[in-house]
Formats: C-alpha cells, structure tokens, sequence
C-alpha cells in the first residue's frame, strides 16, 4: 500500500507538471469507479458523460494549481459529484428522505431446493442485485462508496455530506435491509446467514 | 429490523480490513494473518466479512462501461487539442494537419517497439499504460488511443492504422472470413493490405466507406460531426449506412468526400488543394519488426503489443531462443510463421489466442 501510495502521489505531480501520459494513466485508473459511482447517483447516461468530460477538461486546465491530495479517486469521485448535483437535474442527489417502500412478498417464493450449487450461487448474485436495488438511492450510494470504492467513513461522510455517526447509521441499515429482502433459508445457508445474529 | 452480527460489522467497519480484503498487501496480510491466529473462532468470522465484502463490490460492474469510457477520452482529448495553444498546430486545417501527422508518423517508428498493451480484468487489478489500451467487449477487440500522440496498431492481415489520439477502432481480432470490418471513432489513416477476396469496410457513425487496397484517411470535424474521406492512393467507395444500397461514390488518389452531419449529404468535395503528402512513405520501406538475436520472448511481446492478440507460450521453453528477423508487410500469421519455424516451435489459434508449443532451443 506504501508503495502503491508513492506511485499515485508521483503521478499526480507528473500530471501537474503537464505530462500527458501521467493524465491518461490517471484517467485510466480511475474511469471506470468514476462511472460506476457517477452511475449511482446519475441515470442519465448523457449528462454523466458531459460532466465526466468536463471534469477531465478542467482537471487539466487548471492543474497547476491544484494542490496535492491523499487520494485522486476521493478527489475525482467528489468533484463529480458536486458537479452533478449543480447540475440540480437530479433531486435525489439532494434528498435524504429514506423512503421507498419495498414488499416482501417477492423475495418469499420458495426456491426449488433440488438447483445444483452453481445455479444457486449464480442466481444468489442475481438476488443480490435484485435486493440491492430496492434500497434507498442514499443506502446504495453508500454501499458502493464502503464496499466497492473501498473509502473510509470519513471521506463518505465528506462525499455524503453526513457526519461520522450517521454514516456508521446508514451503513447498518443498508446491510439489514439487504439481508431483510434475502431471507430465503437456502440462501441464507449460502452466505447472508454470515449476517445473523 | 434484522440484526447484523456484531463482531463481523465490527470487521466491516474496519478501514484497514475493508482496505486489505480489496487490495491485499504485505502489510496487511501479514497483519491480518496475525491477527486470526490469536483465537480459533477468527478465521471464521473473517471469511464470512470478506464474502460480504467481495459479494457487495463485484456486484458494481455497469455495462459498456469501456466503450463510454474511450468515448469520454476522445471527447476529452479533442477539446485539448482545440483549446491549448501550444498544440494549436493540430487544429484540423487540412494540409497542417497532414504536415504534423507526417512529422507524428515519422516518430511512429521509435514508439512503436515501446508501445504496450492495456488489458482490463477487473477495476482493482488493472495493468495501466498511456498509450493504446485495448479491451474485450463481446469477443471483439476495442483499441483505443489514450495518448496524446498518434499511435499505430496493426491488424492480423497486414494493415496499419494510424489512430489519432482518442481514437479508437473496434473489430473482430482476427477479423471475419469473409470480409475485414473495422469500427471507426474519432480519427484515422488506414494502409490497407490488398486481399481481393476479402473487402475491407470501415465503419463510422453514418457512413460505410469500402476499401480496395489502398491508403485513405478519415477525420470527423468534433465540432459539426462532418466527416472527410481522404484517399491517398488506391480506390475506395463511399456510402452512407442508412443507403447501403445507393450508387457508392468512388474515390481515387487525392480525391476526397465530405460527409455533412447536419443534411446527411455526402459530395465529393474539391481535390485536395495540394497533393496528399504521402507521410506514409517514410515508415512504409522501414520496420519496426527488426530483431537481432533478440530473446524470442521479446519479439512475442512485440507482436502482442502491435496486434493485441494474445500468445501462450511457456518462457522456460524458450528462454534459451534469440533470432534474428526482419519482418514489414507480412500478415500477422506470416510473421508467427516465420517466428516458429526459426525457433522450431508448432502455434495454434484458439478462441481468438495464440497457444505456440514446442522444445527448447541449445
């Protein structure tokens, strides 16, 4: 991780010196979690590429002037996001009221339990997505930033505008309200049982 | 309201836990590893946080996410080259933009050996390169220049193409059997190696321009979407993708043809105002293939990086192997031809890859 941290903060002065590789390096690195983030929060596929677009533009064109940062991914991940809640197009960037409601019922069929142990981890992935995406906007949000972005609670609670605590909140229940949609036993067996108390 | 196990949401809240189960190092192996031995029941507890970890990250994978992702780089490399001065000269009027790409060509020729490529794995585990990285989307090959000088990359018949920085080709990486097809965005000159039995077609957002052996080069203007087909020599025929079947119009040596977004027009425009400087020629008797005793594992490494194909071979075997070659216009499989039979080696081609066997050389 030292290392790995030298390397990022030798590129960034490379980048801001003018070097054109260091640029696409640095893009290349951290595009495709600034989709995947920039996604969460953006459905609409134009307007996220325009501001990732100009995010890249003024990223170089005002490179000399920005200071050094710990992390380019929290840097990039911020700044877009701040551009695309100016965009003000998307309200639920805003809001922070959590409550969508989700049914059960769905997620209570009972599942043949004769499916061969690959179907079933498959469609355990399959679950999962399904699951995830009856959460809160907010509650996905997070659970991408901790999990798959793999950043700390302070710099969600800067990104999320929330304090410490609160992102300590929203974390759990964004974990218990997945493993509350997975309560089908066999699945349960399989990994989300990990979660039971 | 479930519950969550206390101790495993303790792991999960754990930055350097989280930090070690994305991107294990030493360190932290070393420290976690410590860690689970001090009581039976850790080990346990840390497989179960690490599969909840691992499930939750793997899940955030959208789709076409490296096509958008070299769209946005060519939308980005086109607004820096319009707007920094001191690359002003790439600005496309016709003939400076000719003089500067036949300056960029001739420079080609010392990148080229250099020139690596990028392959995506997963966004943790990335190989990064600034120059043409290339990504498998749906068994087809998506080569995009991510430098900010043109780069050529080389196709297995024998064709060069020359991207432009944030260009991109896409295509099938061996190609069809039947006809050659290759997907354009952004800009690209194109030396297309004659095979009368298989046509090549270049593909943009609206047009359709058939290639009969020749060199041409195609430029979409970013800030109207025109597009020019400019032949340097040979014929090609011109036709729009909606009108496959309308009369194509066919250009020879220093004609041209401007396709206008706005009115989906396509007229020849005037002949090119001077003679197409022919900034091929320079690199086209030379080669970047020149080798002399040169570790075969080297020259490998070559004709991946030049084709973006890959090639199996165990480098034990051939450690011991150096050959001298010097290869221009052959076909990608000439060239793997020659290569083995020197080094006495047998290759096969298998779902798109190279899977090269044989002894070790004294």
């Amino acid at each position: 991780m030292c290392e790995r941290h030298e390397d990022e903060v030798l590129l960034w002065l490379q980048f801001k010196e003018g070097d054109r590789d260091a640029f696409a390096i640095l893009y290349q690195k951290h595009i495709i979690p600034l989709i995947a983030y920039g996604t969460k929060i953006c459905p609409d596929r134009e307007l996220l590429k325009d501001q990732i677009q100009e995010l890249f533009v003024e990223l170089w064109n005002s490179r000399e002037n920005l200071s050094a940062t710990d992390s380019i991914r929290f840097y990039l991940l911020k700044a877009l996001r701040y551009k695309l809640i100016r965009q003000g197009r998307h309200r639920h960037i805003h809001t922070r009221v959590e409550s969508i409601p989700y049914s059960n019922t769905l997620m209570e069929a009972p599942i043949e339990t004769s499916i061969i142990e690959k179907e079933l981890h498959e469609s355990y992935s399959h679950l999962l997505k399904d699951a995830l995406r009856h959460l809160t906007l907010r509650q996905q949000e997070i659970i991408q930033l901790r999990f798959y972005q793999g950043f700390s609670h302070e710099q969600i609670a800067e990104l999320m505008d929330l304090n410490y605590q609160s992102v300590s909140n929203l974390l759990y229940k964004a974990l218990c309200c997945l493993k509350e949609r997975i309560k089908i036993p066999v699945f349960v067996v399989i990994c989300l049982s990990l979660l039971l108390a | 309201m479930q519950h969550l196990d206390e101790q495993v949401w303790t792991l999960l809240q754990n930055d350097l836990f989280l930090r070690w189960t994305l991107s294990a190092d030493e360190t932290t192996t070393a420290f976690w590893e410590k860690w689970m031995e001090e009581h039976p029941d850790r080990p346990g507890l840390v497989r179960r946080a690490q599969e909840i970890i691992r499930e939750l990250s793997s899940l955030e994978n959208p789709k076409d996410t490296e096509q958008f992702s070299a769209d946005i780089w060519a939308d980005v490399q086109a607004r820096l080259t319009t707007t920094t001065p001191d690359m002003a000269v790439i600005r496309p009027r016709a003939t400076i933009s000719r003089r500067w790409l036949y300056w960029a060509a001739a420079c080609l020729l010392g990148l080229i050996i250099t020139g690596t490529v990028l392959r995506y794995h997963n966004p943790h585990n990335q190989q990064v390169s600034p120059q043409v990285a290339t990504h498998v989307i749906d068994q087809d090959l998506l080569r995009t220049n991510f430098s900010a000088t043109d780069r050529e990359v080389l196709l297995v018949d024998g064709s060069t193409v020359i991207l432009q920085p944030g260009a991109s080709i896409r295509h099938a990486a061996f190609l069809e059997k039947d006809k050659r097809e290759v997907y354009l965005e952004g800009n690209a000159f194109f030396e297309i190696a004659k095979d009368a039995d298989r046509p090549f077609y270049v593909y943009t957002k609206d047009l359709v321009v058939r290639v009969l052996g020749t060199s041409f080069n195609v430029t979409t203007n970013k800030d109207n979407g025109d597009v020019t087909v400019l032949v340097q020599s040979g014929k090609v025929a011109v036709s729009k993708k909606t009108n496959p079947a309308h009369q194509p119009l066919i250009l020879v040596s220093n004609q041209q043809v401007l396709y206008k977004e706005q009115t989906h027009d396509l007229v020849q425009a005037n002949p090119a105002t001077e003679k197409v400087t022919s900034y091929r020629s320079s690199t086209a008797t030379s080669t970047p293939f020149n080798f002399e005793e040169a570790p075969v594992a080297d020259i490998f490494r070559t004709l991946e990086n030049a084709y973006a194909i890959v090639l199996h071979y165990d480098q034990k075997t051939f450690s011991a192997c150096a050959v001298t070659t010097s290869l221009t216009d052959e076909t990608f499989e000439e060239k793997l031809k020659i290569i083995c039979e020197a080094i006495g080696a047998t290759y096969t081609i298998k779902d798109n890859e190279v899977f090269i066997d044989g002894k070790p050389c004294k």
